[in-house]
């Protein structure tokens, strides 16, 4: 049994805007909390719970999903901090038209709008490096497969080309996740490359979320 | 076909990022954790050639962003951003209300902006009468109040003074009357906030199904 056996999902987001606010300005403390408790996993701030993690950012609404800019707005009004960064990364996915949307409670401050799109420039830098480190370190560092049998298969192409997506255009927020490395290496080099990936992705793009909105660490949040 | 063609002046290009960089200090959000577990092919070479470049290096927001000390005035636009009014400034009691605003004809469209009774929550049992907005709720002081110490002071008997309607006092919230009924569907769905209140949720039937 869950710890509230009543509470069995997230409610649409509207009424979960409306008891975010009702609850802040009443002062139901426990109702706060678990809210907040709610969208923990939804809006990480360790890397650990967002490697984990099953659903992200305004998925884990209900039907209607939210728009990202207004989750974002009911965060930065309610002061929720430990969901800012990766609720500023969300509504930056989206790319400009999203994130200057003008609906209804999607228009963002301007100077939380200029902040992440400067910032999300500075994100699509890091993914791109973490794309080409991780092809990179495969060929050179570890000197390509030591079987002998991977450095010229497809696999590699594979990894090349969605580095080449990257520097185009996308809003995939991990351009490697599709990748499905023991199908294109051998099981050796799928391990390294993983490993590869998974500690850019930890390194690189999570340690730069923070600067989304102007925090330089995670600490600082 | 890429690698072949652009694979050398790319290896160059990285080795050169990685010795221009080389001594300088490293990137405080890239730098490993000591005790962290370092992936197997996660080398400090690595790192010199994906932190350190001049791209990446772009990546730092500027100070005109930057405001490490207090980061939400950094972000915030009190001029886009509403907030929700004081709870102590939003209440006025019924004293503060002519007589003809609440009278017996509550429910009754006369044309006028008279406020309604809440569809699901006027409860009989009730003590109190809260009006938000077009909505009249009636519901439990004491329920309002166990969980919030704002609400207890808003609703304890020095507050409310006024005249009486139908036995209760009535309280005016500025509060939208949504807001206000989900407020409410939450603090009556037992076991919703107290697991304390398991047992309710078991004889309502609310289990959840793990």
């Amino acid at each position: 049994m869950t710890r509230f056996p009543a509470r069995k999902q997230i409610p649409k987001f509207s009424e979960f805007a409306s008891l975010l606010r009702m609850t802040t300005k009443y002062g139901f403390s426990d109702i706060h909390e678990a809210l907040a408790e709610d969208i923990k996993a939804a809006y990480p701030k360790k890397w650990e719970d967002f490697e984990t993690a099953t659903v992200l950012g305004e998925d884990v609404f209900g039907a209607p999903k939210p728009h990202p800019n207004a989750v974002l707005n009911l965060f930065l009004e309610q002061r929720m901090k430990f969901a800012l960064p990766f609720a500023a990364f969300r509504a930056g996915l989206g790319g400009p038209s999203v994130l200057a949307s003008e609906e209804p409670g999607a228009v963002l401050p301007r100077l939380t709008l200029a902040s992440i799109i400067h910032g999300m420039g500075g994100m699509r830098r890091a993914m791109t490096y973490t794309a080409q480190t991780i092809a990179y370190t495969y060929i050179w560092d570890m000197g390509g497969c030591s079987e002998g049998v991977c450095i010229l298969n497809d696999g590699l192409m594979e990894v090349l080309k969605k580095i080449s997506d990257v520097l185009s255009e996308s809003s995939e927020d991990d351009v490697l996740s599709s990748l499905r490395y023991e199908d294109l290496f051998c099981v050796d080099c799928a391990r390294r490359l993983r490993n590869s990936h998974r500690g850019c992705r930890k390194y690189i793009f999570w340690a730069k979320l923070p600067s989304l909105l102007g925090w330089e660490s995670w600490e600082g949040v | 076909m890429w690698l072949q063609r652009n694979g050398e002046q790319e290896r160059n290009d990285v080795t050169e990022m990685a010795e221009e960089h080389e001594g300088e200090d490293g990137d405080a959000a890239t730098e490993i954790p000591a005790g962290v577990e370092t992936p197997v092919a996660f080398t400090p070479t690595m790192i010199n050639i994906a932190i350190p470049s001049p791209s990446l290096q772009a990546i730092e927001i500027s100070p005109v962003f930057r405001n490490a000390e207090a980061p939400p005035d950094a972000f915030t636009d009190d001029d886009q951003i509403t907030t929700t009014s004081s709870p102590v400034s939003s209440i006025s009691t019924v004293s503060n209300l002519t007589p003809t605003e609440f009278d017996e004809d509550i429910g009754e469209d006369s044309g006028e902006r008279i406020p309604t009774r809440h569809e699901t929550f006027y409860l009989e049992g009730g003590n109190i009468e809260v009006v938000c907005g077009q909505s009249v709720f009636r519901v439990h002081s004491s329920t309002l109040s166990s969980s919030s110490p704002i609400l207890r002071d808003m609703l304890s008997s020095s507050t409310l003074s006024g005249p009486m309607q139908k036995g209760c006092p009535r309280v005016v919230f500025e509060d939208n009357a949504e807001d206000f009924a989900v407020l409410l569907k939450v603090i009556y769905t037992p076991g919703y906030i107290s697991p304390s209140l398991d047992v309710w949720a078991l004889c309502t039937d609310q289990r959840s199904d793990d």
